[in-house]
């Protein structure tokens, strides 16, 4: 498994605080992040690698038009998050025997 | 609530001609769903104006964004899962062709020119290696009539001894049956697999017809043969490979019926005698070369579960095996070894479509192989 990409990880943070979102709610909570332009490409490659889950939302849809795709993550995503975290914050420690 | 219909319709419907389906419900389909979601909330606020800019930024950046990222993205993937091999031997062909009669080609740019051919050969290569044969699949018809077009616009072209095998593409000048004919493998097979055995004997007739307009017997024949092939390994009964085969004699006959005979040139129809009498060792070099090229594309029907790939893969090696044999019986032009960019770029362009379908067949993990024809 590659290591996570900067937009994969921001769509991991933001799926483990929140549980489950649409695109575009991913866009709009990434502060700036993740972009339309780029986020369902980053999406649908995240579902191809396992690391979330894409389902239709239940029912008919509230608005005409095609039905939303709501995301969340899946056990090895969020595994690859916790795993990304403890990587970084080892590299962001001091090393012992230096300033 | 507005009672339009929601924006994107036209989008909706184009992409699944132009990415993979599972691309189509994984980005395309999400991104137009967010959109429709944003326009509906305002068109229901009474904001129609702000609704219609925000769907023509979103339908924009979704055509020039986001599918053309699917596209790029998918074909890297291609590029690594293709089985490249094929193309080996035949670079080396080239290389030792151009190397051999760089002194007997009249031009003195023959260098310069074959390189050329070989470099959009495999520009080429590298574009039909990297389509999916979903891709073929759904455009083989089409890629059929194309290779009949051609063949008829070599009817309008330039003639030499009375054959017309050569048209004008701007400045190039193609022999049109030895550069598409990879297309009219495609066809074929796309036919075939989808049983419309009629139109594929149709296609064949048509295609030998305009052969022996061309007065060209020499290429009807793999042609015929090529056509035999493919529907078999597509899965046709055996009646129907008969019906190949008889429509190809007739076919074959009517060309030879027409035959001119052009006066051979030593670096273009003399290659193998050429090359035998000046260096037996490249000689047989050149021979290895040629049996490797024929035998790659039934190496990649015998691992291909795939009636479609099946088909084109054993078209493209009987196609291959009657373009490098009949040199050996009869004074015609070798691809890749002798002079010529059609038969060099249309050879490059078939092994860079067995490289694809060989690599997707290794990505889905096929197994044992089957029985070809």
């Amino acid at each position: 498994m590659r290591p996570l990409s900067g937009k994969e990880c921001c769509v991991l943070e933001l799926l483990a605080e929140r549980g489950e979102l649409y695109g575009l709610e991913l866009v709009g909570a990434s502060g700036g992040a993740l972009k339309r332009g780029t986020v369902y490409v980053t999406l649908a490659r995240m579902e191809e690698k396992g690391l979330v889950r894409g389902a239709l939302e239940q029912g008919a849809a509230p608005h005409p038009g095609l039905p939303r795709r709501l995301y969340r993550p899946t056990a090895l995503g969020l595994r690859l998050l916790d795993a990304h975290r403890a990587f970084a914050s080892a590299l962001a420690a001091p090393i012992k025997g230096r300033a | 609530m507005s009672e339009r219909r929601p924006p994107g319709r036209w989008l909706a419907r184009l992409a699944p001609w132009l990415v993979d389906a599972r691309d189509v419900e994984r980005a395309v389909e999400p991104a137009l769903a967010d959109l429709h979601f944003e326009w509906a909330a305002l068109e229901a606020e009474g904001r129609g104006r702000e609704a219609q800019r925000l769907a023509r930024a979103a339908l924009f950046r979704i055509a020039l964004v986001v599918l053309p990222a699917l596209v790029v993205r998918r074909r890297a993937e291609r590029l690594l899962e293709a089985r490249w091999a094929p193309l080996v031997p035949a670079l080396a062909a080239a290389a030792l062709g151009t190397w051999a009669f760089r002194d007997a080609a009249p031009s003195p740019a023959y260098v310069t020119l074959q390189l050329a051919y070989v470099g959009a050969g495999l520009v080429l290569a590298l574009v039909a290696g990297t389509t999916s044969a979903g891709g073929w699949r759904r455009f083989g018809p089409a890629w059929g009539l194309s290779a009949l077009g051609a063949l008829a616009l070599a009817l309008s072209g330039e003639g030499a001894g009375g054959a017309r095998r050569w048209a004008l593409l701007g400045p190039l000048r193609v022999q049109t049956s030895l550069l598409f004919w990879p297309l009219f493998v495609v066809g074929l097979a796309a036919l075939g697999e989808r049983g419309r055995y009629g139109r594929a004997l149709g296609l064949l007739a048509a295609a030998l017809l305009l052969l022996a307009a061309q007065r060209d017997p020499a290429t009807a024949l793999p042609w015929a043969l090529a056509a035999w092939a493919t529907l078999r390994a597509a899965g046709a009964p055996g009646r129907v490979g008969l019906g190949a085969i008889g429509v190809g004699a007739i076919g074959v006959g009517l060309s030879f019926a027409s035959a001119v005979a052009l006066a051979p040139l030593p670096h273009v129809e003399g290659v193998w005698g050429l090359l035998a009498r000046q260096n037996p060792p490249g000689a047989l070099a050149a021979l290895a070369c040629s049996a490797a090229i024929v035998a790659a594309p039934f190496a990649a029907a015998r691992r291909s579960p795939d009636r479609f790939a099946r088909g084109v893969a054993c078209g493209l090696g009987a196609l291959s095996a009657g373009l490098f044999l009949r040199p050996l019986v009869a004074a015609e032009p070798v691809p890749l070894l002798g002079y010529g960019g059609s038969g060099a770029i249309g050879v490059l362009l078939g092994l860079g479509l067995v490289a694809g379908l060989g690599g997707e067949t290794r990505s889905r993990g096929y197994g044992p192989p089957g029985r070809l024809l």
